[in-house]
């Protein structure tokens, strides 16, 4: 597996105020390789998330623990933080706001709390998630994609990263995939989707599913985190076009998994596999193929 | 004959003093009608949802309007104090609102830019002759004086 994760942590910094990115840049390499989330709290201090919850202090050691001195941010800091997520144009980024996220560059993201009027924006809190990309994590996954796929997992269980490497194989394969990117996170800039993708970015998973059906003539289609009932209609009509599905669910169990209606009515129909990404004891993930447990990744 | 030169030498670089400050005068009024016509192409492009960055480092030369580190500036030569104060009051809201409050801004600003404009070319009309005629004058009165 070839990890690509070297300089994603920096890839962020752009958008952090001077006084925090130079603390955060002084972290140690390990840290940050590891750190998936940046969490940024009104008045509170900021936190990374890898393993476990760091707490950065001022001096800039991080520590499980409340440090004495930590590195907290202000009301006009993250501020600051938005307007450079957003190159001081709020008005261009209403849509992803009234939904609460941002993209960010190389297919990053920010979850974006606080109200947003039409002419202030009161920001409360800003989770920052960064892209990783690890080319050859869906290697075992591969074989259980012709007739459809449904990666299930806990956030920041892997799934976007998997689907990701799943698309690219698949398409460097030479196989004609769809990808179906609401907020750009799967493509970002950067990311390798392979040779033979076609993206569809900013509109609606549906909508995109759509276009993609009716005028890319797709052999997969794929889209990250399926929801509600016009998707599901779209996943059964591709079914019945023989195109295969690669997607993903939030799910923190297999009976969470099971309860849940909409993956119900996929499984065994227009989704033929699903694997579910469970915690190890050690802090990482496997792969549940099929729901019967065996290590895939 | 030197006494001579020296009197048409003063007399003309107080003339030349005098068309300057007019100059000037005709300088603001074309700089506030270029913020005035940025401003309106500004607002068309905010509607098609380009970003600030991109609109400024395009046409914001026209009007003397920079963009760095998330934060724009201008040029102040030629501008009067009401219209920097007039001009930084815009640059420092832009962008910080939804489509439609932004245009409303743009709307805003441009009519007041207008207003400043207008006074402007009232004032480059009344004082540009003035003053060159002022600058003659007074040429003429410090020669009278030194000889």
């Amino acid at each position: 597996m070839n990890d690509v994760k070297k300089d994603r942590f920096s890839c962020v910094l752009y958008a952090l105020p001077e006084r925090i990115s130079a603390v955060l840049s002084r972290l140690p390499e390990f840290l940050k390789n590891e750190t998936f989330e940046i969490r940024l709290r009104r008045d509170r201090p900021v936190c990374l998330t890898a393993s476990k919850v760091f707490y950065i202090s001022s001096d800039a050691v991080a520590s499980t623990l409340m440090p004495k001195n930590p590195l907290v941010i202000s009301k006009n800091e993250l501020k600051e933080v938005i307007l450079r997520i957003t190159d001081r144009s709020i008005y261009a980024h209403t849509k992803e706001l009234k939904k609460g996220y941002l993209s960010m560059r190389k297919g990053c993201r920010a979850g974006v709390c606080g109200s947003f009027s039409g002419g202030g924006l009161d920001v409360t809190s800003v989770n920052i998630r960064i892209a990783r990309e690890i080319k050859g994590c869906a290697d075992k996954l591969l074989p259980l994609c012709e007739k459809g796929l449904l990666i299930a997992g806990p956030p920041g269980s892997g799934k976007t990263t998997l689907l990701r490497d799943l698309v690219r194989q698949i398409s460097d394969m030479g196989k004609r995939v769809c990808l179906v990117d609401t907020r750009g996170e799967i493509c970002g800039d950067g990311l390798d989707v392979g040779v033979n993708t076609d993206v569809i970015v900013g509109c609606s998973k549906a909508e995109g599913a759509e276009i993609a059906l009716r005028t890319m003539f797709p052999q997969y289609i794929a889209f990250d985190e399926v929801g509600n009932g016009r998707e599901l209609e779209l996943i059964k009509e591709s079914f019945f076009a023989g195109v295969a599905i690669l997607t993903t669910a939030h799910a923190e169990s297999l009976s969470d998994l099971q309860r849940r209606s909409v993956i119900k009515g996929l499984l065994g129909g227009a989704i033929e596999n699903a694997v579910l990404l469970e915690r190890t004891p050690g802090g990482g993930f496997l792969a549940l193929k099929g729901m019967e447990e065996g290590i895939i990744a | 004959m030197l006494k001579g030169i020296g009197i048409a030498a003063l007399i003309l670089s107080c003339w030349g003093m005098g068309m300057y400050f007019g100059w000037r005068l005709k300088e603001r009024r074309s700089r506030l009608s270029a913020i005035r016509l940025f401003i309106g192409e500004l607002s068309g492009r905010i509607r098609t949802g380009s970003e600030i960055g991109d609109i400024i480092s395009e046409i914001g030369d026209r009007a003397g309007i920079t963009y760095e580190s998330l934060t724009p500036s201008f040029e102040a030569d030629y501008l009067l104090k009401n219209d920097k104060k007039l001009l930084s009051e815009f640059l420092e809201g832009l962008g910080l609102g939804d489509t439609e409050s932004q245009c409303e801004r743009c709307r805003v600003y441009s009519d007041l830019f207008l207003r400043q404009e207008t006074s402007a070319a009232e004032q480059a009309k009344e004082k540009s002759g003035l003053y060159g005629k002022l600058g003659i004058f007074s040429g003429l009165f410090i020669a009278v004086m030194l000889v």
